[in-house]
């Protein structure tokens, strides 16, 4: 599983890079830090026809969004 | 440019189409591996800072206006009542912070990423505005007799190209970053600040444009502008790609 560290990234930076972690692997792990983020990746994800499962991680306001092709 | 669109100002349609450029040059970056740093939290204090000085000005300008300096000629001389205006950005600001409202993002990300969302708020405000306009009889179809518009459409076009490229860049429109300001996100807090000189640059060195069109000093800042960013992009591309062969 690629996993993709996008904490910090403004945007467009965190679709974009799930967006190329996604060409290159079916299974992806995503960390965020934002709700806009978590939104934006899980939206751009679900609409390639991936299944998306999202976790809160242990810091706050922290996600890990698991993607699977 | 999104209000001048709602009042059926055709100028303002050039200026869009100079900012679809200058999103597809901001795309054509990040595609390159343009990147800002990671931002990292930082602490409730300096969160809340800028908008409890936008507060603190409010007060300001209520209570002792007479410490400030007002135009009192011209569109800068012009304001709507003040409870009027803080009701509406109030509202507006709302609104915009729950749809994560973003001009630049609409256009960048329909054509990156295939994603409407953003794209049909961008288009649902500027049809708001012409429905509201057509109402109250302020719609006006043309290039000419336009409120404080020129039909000069190169810089109106280059002008927007500046901004949308930019507004890439700094991953957000300029509503955007105001927006996030209130958030407490201390970059957009810098942005607006940016925004704001510049704006006072444009007015007191002649570089702004009026009615009657736009200033040579104002298309060196232009052109001047678009190297400048254009330098940004590169010089940023070029370490990203260095530090990701290292």
């Amino acid at each position: 599983m690629k996993t993709v560290d996008a904490r910090g990234c403004a945007c467009p930076q965190p679709v974009l890079m799930t967006k190329n972690a996604m060409a290159r692997d079916n299974n992806v792990e995503v960390l965020v830090d934002n709700n806009t983020a978590k939104n934006n990746v899980e939206r751009f994800a679900k609409n390639q026809g991936a299944t998306v499962t999202i976790k809160a991680a242990d810091a706050p306001d922290e996600y890990v969004i698991t993607i699977e092709k | 440019m999104m209000l001048r669109i709602g009042g059926g100002d055709l100028n303002a349609v050039i200026g869009l189409v100079g900012f679809a450029l200058g999103i597809g040059c901001g795309i054509i970056a990040l595609n390159q591996g343009f990147s800002l740093d990671r931002a990292y939290k930082v602490t409730t204090g300096e969160a809340y800072a800028f908008p409890i000085m936008q507060v603190v000005f409010l007060v300001v300008l209520v209570a002792v206006p007479t410490i400030l300096m007002f135009s009192t000629e011209g569109p800068g001389s012009m304001h709507a009542p003040i409870i009027i205006s803080l009701a509406a950005g109030l509202i507006v600001g709302a609104l915009c912070q729950k749809t994560r409202f973003c001009t630049v993002a609409g256009i960048r990300d329909s054509i990156m990423f295939k994603d409407f969302t953003l794209l049909i708020g961008f288009a649902s405000l500027i049809g708001a505005c012409i429905v509201m306009n057509l109402i109250v009889g302020k719609f006006h179809l043309g290039f000419e007799g336009q409120p404080i518009a020129h039909s000069d459409g190169v810089w109106n076009c280059l002008g927007m190209l500046l901004v949308g490229f930019a507004s890439v860049l700094l991953g957000g429109c300029p509503l955007r970053q105001l927006i996030l300001s209130g958030e407490g996100n201390v970059d957009s807090v810098v942005t607006v600040i940016g925004m704001t000189v510049g704006a006072a640059f444009c007015h007191n060195f002649g570089l702004a444009s009026s009615g009657e069109g736009s200033t040579p000093n104002g298309h060196i800042a232009v052109i001047l502008g678009l190297i400048v960013t254009v330098v940004i992009a590169c010089v940023n591309i070029a370490s990203n790609k260095k530090k990701a062969g290292a």
